[in-house]
């Protein structure tokens, strides 16, 4: 096993994986940009190294940075976590060629699921089905465009090197086709530095369900079964949760099987997601091979959580050499999960990123509720990277149990200093087709706009007398000042002086 | 795990209500029977209040709600946030239309359009291509 690993990331992810080295007795190395002197990551770790300079480009993206840190540091393995280096094969080649072990795929396993195509190709060969589309040799705009025209309308373009949704473009007709072109290569060259363009099919009213796979170095390969993320806007996920509302025993077997299958035949070797694509619903349904991401993914703990197995510790393990310490058959789901990310980005403003300083951050704890921050109460967000804040997990022996344990941990989880996405994620739980479990990869485009108009009420006059409390800066009961309470003016009942008295009730 | 129930609603008729600073930005809130904390933290002019899943931004002048921080027009020439000039696409002089695209930013991986408020001539730029700008600073200004 290993005595010290390197976490090439930031963020919540750096934590997670920070806490699962603790937890196993091996030392962690945080690596920092100058942007993230004073993140939390780096306060958690054992170690922690200077990368470079706020741009990504010079820190987190950068491989020499990275490996010289896992050098110096005298770490044996480095956790690329996801996002930045994590599915990018040079990390993977630099780490070999400095006897590092990377925590993931094979570089060639990358590389293969990297390219659309060649994805494309193993899971046909894999005898998994894939929806029409192609990546033409021609990457002329005027190829692009006749490619558009003989899949038909309507068409996703999709970056050939992409991920997460960045920079993917649907087109619906003719006339929109040259300008949805001219957009989707200038965000694929600025987030992958490469403007090849994927056409595709475009399935309505897909919903979108991956499957959780783990290979060991022995060649053996299981599931960990299905997480729906259907609830996306932009193609970025917002909600995710497991087991998905549209899934037999029948059907989730063979897709577990077609996960499996997509897994062996590329030699994949610790953890990934197969994406499908489901059209319907049910032993009828059909699915269809979307990419398969070579790394852990953002919503992992909705497997732990109904798995009861530890990914990361996994992952670890089995970069480690170590067999995987259990075969399918032992594998089941127990109860639900529900996993809401927690935005920088204002709902009321179409989601606009937000940056600065939190002046207040205090997370829910209560039964059944995991949170995974990579931010505390004094943190600067930033405007150079993902403004993903934090993940809110909630499990229930069943899915509505496992929802209103989401709604109230959200309720009680204030975020202040800047706009946050928690009034919409408590609106979506709350949407009478969440509630049903109707959901496709659509949702978000088609009730956004009715879930985002509740947000804009008015100020209630009762949050307008706390914002006064909080002027004038009274220290409360356990301060100086004393407890005195801040009245309204049609406040006709008695004043409540003694504290203990009036933390009757209070709700913590 | 049932949540008390809300706190404020338009059929809410609110006869009793209190505030009681408990430290460390928490509040609790009295109406009527109904108790609930709420946490607040004010910040110059502004405060920032979170009550049942809600967060709420008002500012000390106003008072007014939720539209205390929305920007008016006069600004809507500059970035919301902090972000990176990535394309200009107008020079000076030139004439442009309500809702043409002025300047292309970039910020958290995302394209933020700078579009014309209205019609008019562009009479002076700013900003340039690779530029860090700051929310508030006018990009270009039109006549």
């Amino acid at each position: 096993m290993f005595s010290r690993v390197l976490i090439a990331n930031r963020g919540e992810i750096a934590v997670r994986v920070i806490r699962a080295c603790r937890e196993m007795g091996i030392e962690s190395v945080a690596v920092y940009s100058d942007a993230d002197a004073h993140a939390l990551h780096t306060t958690l770790a054992d170690r922690r190294v200077r990368i470079g300079p706020a741009a990504a480009a010079e820190s987190y993206l950068s491989v020499d940075a990275i490996v010289s840190a896992a050098r110096a540091s005298g770490a044996q393995a480095v956790h690329p976590g996801y996002g930045f280096l994590s599915e990018n094969p040079s990390l993977p080649s630099a780490c070999e060629q400095a006897g590092i072990t990377f925590i993931g795929p094979p570089a060639d396993v990358i590389n293969v699921m990297g390219s659309k195509i060649a994805a494309r190709r193993l899971a046909e060969s894999a005898g998994v089905p894939v929806v029409p589309g192609e990546t033409s040799a021609d990457q002329s705009d005027a190829a692009i465009a006749a490619a558009v025209e003989s899949i038909g309308f309507p068409a996703l373009l999709k970056p050939s090197e992409g991920g997460g949704g960045i920079g993917m473009k649907t087109v619906r007709d003719r006339a929109s086709l040259a300008g949805a072109i001219a957009q989707a290569r200038r965000e694929a060259t600025a987030a992958f530095g490469d403007g090849t363009l994927y056409v595709e099919r475009l399935v309505e009213k897909p919903r979108h369900v991956e499957f959780q796979v783990l290979a060991d170095q022995q060649g053996h390969v299981v599931h960990l079964f299905e997480r729906e993320c259907s609830i996306q806007r932009r193609h970025q996920k917002v909600i995710e949760e497991t087991p998905s509302t549209a899934l037999t025993p029948a059907l989730r077997r063979r897709m577990g099987d077609a996960a499996v299958a997509v897994a062996r035949t590329a030699g994949y070797r610790n953890a990934g997601t197969v994406e499908f694509l489901l059209e319907g619903t049910g032993d009828s349904a059909r699915f269809y091979f979307l990419e398969m991401n070579t790394r852990l993914q953002v919503e992992h703990p909705v497997t732990e959580q109904v798995t009861g197995v530890d990914l990361v510790r996994a992952q670890i393990l089995v970069a480690a050499g170590e067999p995987l310490p259990w075969t399918q058959d032992a594998l089941g789901q127990r109860g639900h999960a529900i996993e809401a990310r927690i935005y920088a980005e204002d709902p009321a403003r179409n989601d606009l990123p937000q940056a600065g300083p939190l002046l207040l951050y205090r997370e829910p704890s209560m039964p059944g509720v995991r949170v995974d921050a990579g931010i505390t109460e004094g943190s600067e967000v930033s405007v150079h990277y993902d403004p993903l804040l934090a993940k809110l997990i909630a499990w229930g022996e069943t899915r509505d149990a496992a929802r209103r344990r989401a709604l109230a941990a959200l309720r009680s989880y204030p975020v202040l200093g800047i706009r946050t996405n928690i009034a919409l994620l408590v609106e979506l739980l709350e949407h009478p087709r969440f509630i049903a479990g109707s959901l496709d990869t659509g949702f978000l485009d088609a009730e956004g706009d009715a879930i985002r108009a509740r947000l804009g009420s008015e100020t209630p006059a009762i949050v307008e007398t706390v914002a006064a409390a909080a002027r004038t800066g009274r220290a409360g009961p356990f301060g100086p000042a004393g407890g005195d309470p801040i009245g309204r003016a049609d406040n006709d009942g008695p004043a409540v002086t003694d504290p203990w008295t009036s933390l009757r009730g209070a709700r913590v | 795990m049932d949540q008390p129930s809300p706190t404020h609603g338009p059929h809410c008729v609110v006869r009793v209500s209190n505030v009681t600073p408990l430290g460390n930005g928490r509040y609790l809130v009295e109406q009527d029977s109904n108790v609930a904390i709420a946490y607040a933290v004010a910040s110059g002019k502004e405060t920032w209040v979170f009550l049942d899943g809600r967060t709420f931004l008002v500012t000390a002048a106003a008072a007014a709600g939720t539209r205390a921080s929305t920007r008016d027009d006069a600004d809507a020439l500059a970035a919301p946030m902090p972000a990176t000039v990535v394309r200009i696409e107008v020079s000076p002089g030139q004439t442009v239309s309500r809702d043409s695209l002025l300047v292309m930013l970039e910020a958290m991986k995302m394209e933020l359009p700078i579009r014309a408020p209205r019609d008019g001539r562009v009479t002076a730029i700013h900003c340039q291509v690779g530029e860090i700008v700051q929310p508030g600073v006018p990009l270009l200004e039109i006549s």
